[in-house]
C-alpha cells in the first residue's frame, strides 16, 4: 500500500464509494415497501418497472 | 379563463388496439403486445386539445364487467368508484360482435361512450368493415373510426371527444329485453331499489358487484338465480349473454356489418402452425431460427462495437501514466463493461424477434399449442405470458404473475422462472457459444434454452404433485387476428429494452466490474490477489465440472446480475487492451470444450440474481421459496454442468 500516490488513493475511494453507494441503494429498495406492496397502484409505487398489476404479493 | 380537465377511460377487449391507441392520444411509450394480459391496471396520460385537457386512463383489456377476474373487477371498481367524465370503448372492427358485449353493458350502465372502432384497415382488407355511421345511429352515439397504429383518424376523435364533453350530452339509454323469466328477475330485483343496471350486473356475477347489496336484496337474488337455472338448466349469466348476443346480432343485421370470414391465408396459417402435428415442430423451428439468427446475424454489429471499444481501451493505456487510474479504467470499466456492451446487438436481434412473435399474433397461438402441455405440469395456461417474459428479464415477469389468481400455480410459476434463459445469459452464451462452438453457435445456444424450458417443465411437474392443490381456475384464451407489426411500434418496444440493457450496464454491471477488479487488483505486489484466493478456495468445489478458478470466481459474480459473469471473464483474463477475440483466444486456451459447455449449463440454471431473489421473496411474503429457489437452482446447475462436462469430454 505504501507505492500509492495521492491519485491512486483517490481512485481507490471513488470506487469503493461507488461500490458501496450502489449496495447501500439496494438493500435500501430492498426494505422498502416497494410496489409489491402497492397493491398496483402508481401512487404508491416505489417507480420500479414492470408494476403493471393489480394484486399484491401472495400470502 | 378556467381550463377544463376531463377523464376519459379508454376500455375494451384484450388485443383491441387500445394500448396503441392510448400511446398514440398521449404520446406514452409503454408495451403493446398482441395476446392478453398486456395492460392489467390502470395508466394515465395527458393532453390538450381545444384548450381542453384531456385525461385518459387506459384500462385493463376485458370481456365483461360482471365476472370476476382481477382485470374485469380493477376495470369494473373503477368505473363505480371514479366514474369518468366519459368512457372511449375500443372496438376491434374484425371482431365486432364479441367486442360489443362489453359495450352494452357500458351502455346499460348509462356511461356516457364514444365508440372508436379501431383496426378499421384489417376489417376493410377483409371486407368485414363494420358501417360506424350506421352504427352510430342505431346505437343513438358517436361511433368513430381510429387506427392505433397511424394517427390518421386523430383528430377526428379528439374533436369528437372534447365536442360530446363540452355539451354535457345525455349518456344513450340501452335496455336490452331479456328471456321472460329473467326479466321478471329484473323487474323483483328493481323492486328493491336496484337500478336495472344493476339488477343485471347481480345476475350476471352472482352478487360479486362493486355496489352494496343489502341482506334482503343478496337473498332475493340467490333466490333469482336458483329459480333461473332450475327453469332452464343454464345459468343466469349464460341467459343475460344470449340476450346481449340476440341484441348484438340484430345491431350487426341492421348495420350491415354481420360478416364474420377470416381470409384464406389466415386460415392457411392457422391450420399450420396450430396443427396437431405440425404446430410444436413449426414452434421449435422459430425458436431455432430466433436463436441462430440472434448470434448470426448480431456478430457483425457486435464487430463494430468491439473494435470500437478495444480502440478506447488501447487509446486510454497508451495515453495514460502506470497506476489505478489506468488500471480502473482499462482492466476494470472498459474490460467488463465493454465485455458486456458488445452482446448489446443479440440482444436487440432477440427482443426484436420476441417482439414480432407477439405483435404477429404467433405468441398467443404459442400459448394455444403449449397449453396441454403446460397444464400436464400443473401450470395454469396464463403462466405462459410470464414465461416468455422471462426470456426477457426475470424480475418484470415474475410480478406479472400476479395474474394467475390460483396461489399453487402462481407460485409454481414463480418458481420455475428463473429457468427461463433472461437476456443477462445471453452474453454468456454467445461468448461461449462463439467461442467452442463457432459454427453451431446457433444451434448451441438454442439447446440450451431449450434446456431451460425443459427443466422448468420438469420441476413444475414435481412441484405440482408436492405444493398442495387449491381451487381450479377458468382461463380464456383468445386467438387474435394475424397482423403485420407496426414498425413504430416493434421500435419503441426494442428502444425501450436495449435502453433496460445499457441501463443496467451502467448501473450494476459497472458496479459489479468495479468489484472485481479491486478484487483483482489488491493485495497489491501480493503473489495472489483477493479474487484469486477466494477462486482458488472455491474451486474445488467447481473442480468436477471441469471449472478452473476464473470460472469460479466469475460464476460468483454473475450471484449480482448475470451479465457480469461474461464482465469478469473479461476482466480476470485482462482483456481490456485486447478485442474480443483476445479474450476468446485466452479462453480457449484455458477452458476445454466440454467445461464451455458445462460453464452454459451451469449459467442457465444456477440461482437467480440478486434482483429475482429480492423479487421472489416479495411476491412469496417468504424467505423460505427464495431460498428454495437459490437451492434448488444450484443443485440443479451442479448437477446439470457435471453431466454435460463427463458426457462432452467424451465426445467434444
Amino acid at each position: 500500500m505504501s507505492t500509492l500516490n495521492w491519485l491512486d488513493w483517490l481512485v481507490l475511494l471513488a470506487v469503493v464509494i461507488t461500490i458501496a453507494a450502489w449496495f447501500i441503494r439496494f438493500l435500501r429498495r430492498l426494505a422498502k415497501p416497494g410496489c409489491a406492496s402497492s397493491g398496483g397502484s402508481p401512487a404508491s409505487c416505489e417507480g420500479c418497472r414492470g408494476c403493471d398489476v393489480p394484486k399484491g404479493p401472495l400470502r | 379563463m378556467t381550463e377544463q380537465t376531463f377523464t376519459v377511460a379508454l376500455l375494451g377487449n384484450p388485443n383491441c388496439g387500445k394500448t396503441s391507441l392510448f400511446n398514440l392520444l398521449t404520446g406514452a411509450r409503454q408495451r403493446t403486445g398482441n395476446m392478453a394480459g398486456v395492460t392489467v391496471t390502470g395508466r394515465e396520460g395527458v393532453r390538450e386539445h381545444q384548450g381542453v385537457t384531456l385525461r385518459f386512463v387506459d384500462l385493463p383489456g376485458i370481456y365483461s364487467l360482471s365476472h370476476n377476474r382481477v382485470e374485469e373487477r380493477v376495470a369494473r371498481d373503477y368505473l363505480f368508484e371514479t366514474p369518468p367524465d366519459l368512457v372511449l370503448n375500443v372496438v376491434d372492427a374484425g371482431n365486432l360482435a364479441r367486442n360489443l358485449a362489453l359495450t352494452t353493458q357500458l351502455l346499460e350502465q348509462q356511461l356516457p361512450t364514444v365508440i372508436a372502432v379501431n383496426m378499421l384497415d384489417e376489417a376493410e382488407a377483409q371486407g368485414i368493415a363494420p358501417d360506424c355511421d350506421e352504427l352510430s345511429a342505431l346505437l343513438d352515439l358517436p361511433v368513430l373510426p381510429s387506427d392505433g397504429r397511424k394517427p390518421r383518424f386523430l383528430e377526428l376523435l379528439l374533436d369528437t371527444l372534447v365536442a360530446r364533453l363540452q355539451t354535457d350530452a345525455q349518456a344513450s339509454v340501452l335496455a336490452i329485453g331479456y328471456e321472460k323469466h329473467v326479466e321478471g328477475a329484473i323487474t323483483r330485483l328493481t323492486g328493491t331499489g336496484l337500478e336495472r343496471w344493476q339488477a343485471v350486473q347481480a345476475l350476471e356475477s352472482g352478487g360479486d358487484v362493486p355496489f352494496v347489496l343489502f341482506d334482503q336484496q343478496q337473498a332475493l337474488l340467490q333466490s333469482e338465480i336458483s329459480q333461473l337455472e332450475s327453469y332452464h338448466d343454464d345459468s343466469a349469466a349464460q341467459l343475460i349473454a344470449e340476450g346481449r348476443y340476440g341484441f348484438i346480432h340484430g345491431l350487426m343485421h341492421n348495420s350491415g356489418s354481420d360478416h364474420d370470414e377470416l381470409s384464406f391465408a389466415e386460415h392457411w396459417l392457422d391450420s399450420v402452425v396450430l396443427n396437431r402435428w405440425l404446430g410444436l415442430p413449426v414452434f421449435v423451428f422459430l425458436l431455432w431460427f430466433m436463436f441462430e439468427t440472434t448470434f448470426t446475424l448480431g456478430a457483425y454489429p457486435a464487430d463494430w462495437i468491439d473494435a470500437a471499444v478495444s480502440g478506447l481501451g488501447q487509446w486510454v493505456a497508451d495515453g495514460l501514466p502506470d497506476g489505478l487510474l489506468r488500471d480502473v479504467l482499462v482492466d476494470g470499466l472498459i474490460a467488463g463493461v465493454g465485455g458486456v456492451l458488445v452482446f448489446l446487438p443479440n440482444v436487440v436481434l432477440l427482443f426484436t424477434f420476441i417482439a414480432i412473435m407477439e405483435q404477429s399474433g404467433y405468441m398467443a397461438r404459442a400459448a394455444f399449442l403449449t397449453d396441454r402441455l403446460m397444464s400436464r405440469v400443473g401450470l395454469h395456461g396464463k403462466a405462459f405470458v410470464p414465461l416468455v417474459m422471462g426470456f426477457g428479464c426475470n424480475v418484470p415477469a415474475i410480478m406479472a404473475t400476479r395474474t394467475i389468481e390460483e396461489p399453487r400455480a402462481r407460485l409454481i410459476t414463480i418458481l420455475i422462472n428463473p429457468f427461463m434463459s433472461c437476456s443477462a445469459r445471453l452474453p454468456v452464451y454467445v461468448l461461449l457459444a462463439g467461442i467452442f462452438f463457432a459454427d453451431r453457435a446457433g444451434t448451441v445456444m438454442f439447446a440450451i434454452y431449450m434446456l431451460g424450458i425443459l427443466v422448468a417443465f420438469s420441476v413444475a411437474a414435481i412441484l405440482s404433485r408436492t405444493i398442495p392443490t387449491q381451487h381450479d381456475e377458468s382461463f380464456i384464451m383468445e386467438l387474435p387476428p394475424w397482423r403485420v407489426p407496426s414498425l413504430r411500434s416493434l421500435g419503441l418496444h426494442v428502444w425501450d429494452k436495449a435502453g433496460d440493457f445499457v441501463a443496467k450496464i451502467g448501473g450494476v454491471i459497472l458496479v459489479g466490474s468495479l468489484l472485481i477488479w479491486l478484487l483483482q487488483t489488491f493485495p497489491l505486489g501480493a503473489e495472489q490477489s483477493l479474487l484469486e484466493q477466494l477462486g482458488h478456495l472455491l474451486a474445488p468445489l467447481f473442480a468436477p465440472l471441469g471449472f478452473g478458478w476464473q470460472e469460479t470466481v466469475a460464476l460468483l459474480s454473475g450471484f449480482i446480475a448475470k451479465e457480469v459473469i461474461a464482465a469478469t471473464l473479461a476482466v480476470v483474463y485482462q482483456a481490456g487492451e485486447q478485442d474480443l477475440a483476445g479474450l476468446q483466444a485466452a479462453l480457449l486456451a484455458g477452458l476445454a470444450p466440454a467445461a464451455g459447455l458445462a460453464l452454459m449449463v451451469f449459467t442457465l440454471l444456477y440461482m437467480p440474481c440478486l434482483a429475482t431473489i429480492a423479487v421472489i421473496r416479495r411476491e412469496t411474503g417468504s424467505w423460505r421459496w427464495a431460498l428454495l429457489s437459490i437451492v434448488l437452482g444450484l443443485v440443479l446447475a451442479w448437477g446439470g454442468a457435471f453431466i454435460t462436462y463427463r458426457l462432452g469430454s467424451l465426445w467434444l
